[in-house]
């Protein structure tokens, strides 16, 4: 060990900088990478960590095509358990947010998600406890679990199993008798509290219109999602189709959207391929998934193209060493022994600080994105087993080509070999740099086009107003006069407020997950078609900023207007309408206004038809426009009021652009992700750079100086020295633009707005690279020739 | 064509001050050949850097042809130095990446001279050296003897009013080295002004006056013819 680690120790002595530019290029390469690694399975795994989990299938539903929804009904369960032969077991949970207190006094946590669940839910989905013990056939009325963060959140360090807990606006008191394990692994099945599933009423065990119940169930061994699906058409001829009371025949009424469907999905093929709405959790994006696992790949091939080079370029000076021992007989096989030791031990130093690393680079991502990557990586886990072999293989495929090269030397010759050959064009180094600079232009070129597609639409014209907009949400006040009452006063203080333009009652803001289908016809229409509706008070296009294009607003002294109707030009494109002010549809509801088309969902979709139908009462969103951009004095009036008027009452609070940006929020993340780790990707090559330039010119000097007396100015060493490192981004972009070019093409492919990409985004990669290029190179020649180039002339 | 008077330098390091040259003068006329002899140290690579302008002295005055150069800066020296002095080492200084053609050549391409007319300079001066037949050749494909015939090509190929030798015949055996000294002579009877530095007596004979070092200072001038 001593003959490996002083030579090791020596070298890193005599090539301080040179080593540990090696070593720390290394240490970011096999540190970034081990992070996207690390996230890239955790993505990929969601959901895999539930004992059986690939026998675990979801149920979801649809009718009156407002789905398919994630959840159905609560009957299915018992049904299924009673009745299908591929089910083992099922469970249902329906989910709230009521607020819960840890004491009757004290304020009330919001915001928090609990399952209601049944017998089977730990039968389906396997955990494990932290504290108390599972009851593994499911909670006693009373009885709550909770998971570790909430735990946490509640009691802080104190025991949380045997505390009590009061649930909702009644103040129920459940006691806490087991709190979950805390798992690094993602789960789209994520409760911060359970509780028990109270007894279904009678209308949840008889309607097939009444859903909001998750449904899993567990297939037996030899069961499959075939034989589900097979038992759920049964169960549609059998039970659905005589419950519906339809007249038509049941062939008839399968394919009508009127009909009840059932949608069975895999739950791990949940996380990235659902598409249900009311999907509890947000799904993850495989094209994001794959774009970082790639450049994970290209991060450690980075660091180890580094070591590559740089250890080859040094070759000069080692290959007399190693020529010398081949002299005195050292067989080749332990000459390549030697060397991969060394490169291991490297990688191993490298590993060692990539440990620390990790933790940097997390930190860093979290400072500058301000979200984290993945939670905090568990100390001392499979991961690091992985770690371990990540980099023995990363010492080994980096040392096994610097070792057959340097070993290759006939053993008399290598004195001279290097230089014997007169001009010593090191092909593959040149190719290593080219693919460098081909992996750096190309990152940074996906990442300039992802920044700017994030950009155009965060600024794309929505078609109304997405600042200044604050939506107010009561969802008591739908069924309870007293709390409209209230609201309504609520609402006059508030537009008494001089910050206030106008507000608008609504049941539903732009950017809302509420789903409303109205169904519309013209007399021209053989069928009607369901369109999103959104019902609106009179100032509900002053308050968003629509934009009217035809026609007229609502009017609240116009009794007629209860039955007018303002379309955007999408919904009049889709009716078909030529002439859309005053055209009667359903009969009697008339079109009196049309305004430009505004974005409801996200930007990935094209905008679909709406319409705004004139509903003055019985809305539970109060929009706020207030002007000046300076919310913070209005929201804690607005607070201070809340709790005068309506004590006890949690309204909703929300920006309007941030439900947009939450609809955009999986597009941030790969946004965030690569430009922070492109940025990770141009270090470590301009790291790479900068050692081959400090070797270039290390190895150059006496020619520098030889150049200097014969009259070369400094221009032309600096023309000497990056000429061919230029000459090779060149030859890099003409490979890489290409390439990204089209590849991030795919990606914008599933937006339906987005940028084009023009000849300057290619400029600026290209111009960017360069200078960092012509920087590096240029400040490290300056440098050299700042000593007297007869100085480098005497050391000969 | 030289003439100094009272050069000084000084080279300081962290613990030592050494003085390389001291108050030191003499007269070099156009079309001499001139030793510079004197022990190790003495200074004379010193000297010859700073009559080459590769380096500024730190006191006293440099003419060359009656010009003051001794406060020129980097840029005004390079330019100078290109289209006057050649320049042969000891240990030749050649570019081991480039061809004996590509050495030769490359003052002509620094002197900005266009391709054709470089070739025939180029050739003109390999052919007068003898090496014409290794124009592409690598410089450690040829033994010392021709790397040094390919340095003095390089020094003379812009056609220099002075060419500066430090110990040319230094690496050199007997034969090689008379052989380089019959060129420099022949380049001396073509009227190209010499300053050489060299340890051995014998050399010192092809020139026509041998000036004498001791510690930075000149202590004798012998006159050979
Ligand atoms: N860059 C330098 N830094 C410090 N001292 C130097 C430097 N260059 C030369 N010297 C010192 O200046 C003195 C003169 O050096 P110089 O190279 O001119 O001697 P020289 O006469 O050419 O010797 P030699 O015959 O061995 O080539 C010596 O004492 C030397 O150590
Ligand atoms: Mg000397």
């Amino acid at each position: 060990m001593n003959t490996l680690i002083k030579p090791a120790l020596r070298q890193l002595k005599r090539y301080p900088v040179f080593s540990l530019i090696n070593l720390g290029g290394l240490a970011i390469g096999i540190a970034a990478s081990f992070i996207l690694l690390v996230y890239t399975q955790r993505e990929l795994s969601t959901d895999h960590h539930f004992r059986d989990a690939d026998r675990i299938a979801r149920i979801g539903t649809d009718f009156f095509q407002l789905g398919p929804f994630a959840f159905s009904q609560p009957m299915l369960r018992p049904l299924a358990i009673a009745s299908c032969k591929d089910v083992e077991d099922a469970t249902g949970f329906d989910t709230k947010s009521d607020p819960v207190r840890t004491n009757r006094q004290d304020r009330a946590f919001t915001g928090i998600i609990s399952y209601l669940i049944d017998s089977s839910f730990f039968h389906v989905f396997s955990h494990e406890a932290a504290a108390g013990a599972l009851p593994q056939n499911g909670l006693a009325p009373g009885q709550a679990i909770l998971s570790a963060s909430q735990a946490q959140k509640f009691f802080g360090g104190k025991q949380a199993v045997g505390q009590t807990i009061y649930v909702g606006k009644d103040l129920t008191p459940y006691t806490v008798v087991a709190v979950l394990k805390e798992t690094f692994a993602k789960s789209t099945i994520d409760p911060q509290l359970l509780l028990p599933q109270p007894r279904r009423t009678a209308e949840e065990t008889s309607s097939w219109w009444n859903v909001k119940t998750y449904n899993y169930v567990k297939l037996k061994p030899q069961g499959s999602l075939a034989g589900l699906n097979a038992w759920l058409e049964r169960l549609r001829q059998k039970v659905v189709y005589p419950a519906s009371g339809s007249t038509d025949t049941y062939a008839q009424w399968k394919t009508k959207g009127t009909s009840v469907f059932f949608y069975t999905e895999h739950l791990t093929d949940i996380y990235f391929h659902s598409n249900l709405k009311f999907d509890d959790n947000p799904g993850g994006n495989l094209t994001q998934v794959q774009l970082l696992s790639a450049i994970s790949i290209l991060l450690i091939l980075l660091a180890i193209i580094n070591y590559i080079n740089l250890v080859t370029a040094r070759s000069s000076i080692r290959a007399k060493e190693i020529g010398l021992k081949k002299t005195f007989g050292a067989p080749r096989r332990t000459l390549i022994a030697q060397l991969l030791k060394e490169s291991l031990l490297f990688s191993t130093l490298a590993m060692l600080l990539s440990c620390g690393l990790i933790q940097v680079i997390l930190f860093l991502y979290q400072y500058s994105t301000g979200a984290a990557l993945t939670g905090p990586i568990p100390f001392l886990s499979a991961n690091y087993l992985w770690l371990i072999l990540f980099s023995v293989a990363i010492g080994l495929l980096a040392g096994i080509y610097p070792a057959i090269y340097l070993t290759g030397f006939r053993a008399g010759l290598t004195v001279r070999s290097t230089a014997g050959s007169g001009r010593n064009t090191p092909r593959l180094r040149n190719s290593l740099v080219t693919l460098q600079f081909a992996i750096a232009i190309g990152l940074l070129f996906v990442s300039l086009v992802v920044y700017s597609q994030l950009q155009y639409m965060k600024n794309k014209d929505k078609g109304f107003r997405s600042d200044g907009v604050i939506l107010l949400q009561d969802v008591q006040a739908l069924n309870n006069l007293d709390i409209t009452r209230k609201f309504q006063t609520l609402r006059h203080l508030i537009d008494q407020q001089s910050q206030v333009t106008s507000t608008s009652l609504c049941a539903g803001a732009p950017t809302g997950s509420t789903l409303m289908r109205g169904s519309y016809r013209t007399a021209a229409m053989q069928k009607e078609v369901l369109l999103q509706t959104f019902p609106v008070d009179e100032r509900y296009i002053t308050t968003l900023g629509l934009h009217l294009t035809d026609g007229r607003n609502f009017d609240k002294n116009l009794l007629s207007d209860t039955n007018s109707l303002i379309l955007n030009e999408s919904a009049v494109a889709a009716m078909g309408l030529f002439k859309p002010i005053g055209a009667l549809l359903n009969g009697s509801e008339r079109v009196i206004g049309v305004v430009k088309d505004f974005n409801y969902t996200s930007l990935r979709d094209k905008i679909g038809p709406a319409v705004l139908r004139f509903s003055p009462q019985g809305n539970s969103i109060l929009a706020i426009h207030i002007a000046g951009g300076h919310p913070a004095a209005f929201l804690d009036w607005l607070q201070q009021t809340e709790q005068n008027i309506l004590p006890g009452e949690n309204l909703e609070t929300s920006f309007i652009d941030d439900n947009f940006g939450r609809l955009a929020a999986k597009e941030k993340l790969l946004g965030q992700a690569i430009s922070f780790f492109t940025v990770l990707a141009i270090l470590l090559a301009t790291l790479g750079l900068i050692g081959l330039t400090l070797f270039t010119i290390e190895r150059r000097t006496k020619e520098i100086g030889i150049r200097k007396v014969l009259g070369a100015g400094n221009g032309n060493i600096l023309r000497l020295i990056s000429g061919n490192f230029i000459r090779l981004a060149l030859i890099a972009s003409a490979i890489a633009l290409p390439l990204s070019w089209w590849l991030i093409h795919r990606w914008l492919d599933n937006f339906a707005y987005r940028v084009t990409i023009n000849a300057g985004l290619l400029l600026l990669t290209e111009g960017l690279i360069l200078s960092i290029a012509f920087i590096v190179i240029g400040a490290l020649t300056l440098r050299a020739l700042a000593a007297n180039p007869v100085k480098n002339l005497r050391t000969e | 064509m030289i003439k100094i008077t009272e050069l000084q330098k000084t080279y300081r390091t962290e613990e030592v001050e050494t003085i390389a040259l001291n108050k030191l003068s003499f007269e070099v006329k156009e079309g001499e050949f001139v030793s510079v002899m004197g022990p190790s140290g003495c200074g004379k690579s010193t000297l010859l850097n700073i009559l080459g302008l590769l380096d500024d002295p730190d006191g006293g005055s440099f003419l060359f042809n009656g010009i003051e150069v001794a406060h020129f800066n980097e840029r005004k020296r390079a330019d100078l130095r290109k289209r006057n002095i050649g320049f042969v080492f000891q240990s030749f200084n050649l570019i081991d990446e480039l061809t004996v053609f590509e050495n030769v050549e490359l003052p002509l391409i620094y002197l900005g001279v266009k391709g054709p007319e470089r070739k025939q300079r180029v050739e003109k001066v390999l052919d007068k050296m003898q090496i014409m037949h290794r124009r592409n050749h690598y410089p450690q494909q040829l033994s010392g003897g021709q790397q040094q015939r390919v340095a003095v090509a390089r020094a003379v190929v812009n056609n220099p009013k002075l060419i500066l030798a430090d110990e040319p015949t230094g690496n050199l055996d007997s034969s090689n080295g008379n052989e380089v000294m019959t060129l420099l002579t022949d380049l001396n009877e073509q009227g190209t002004t010499i300053i050489m530095v060299t340890h051995s007596e014998h050399d010192s004979r092809y020139s026509h006056r041998i000036i004498r070092m001791l510690d930075g200072q000149t202590v004798t001038e012998n006159i050979l013819i």
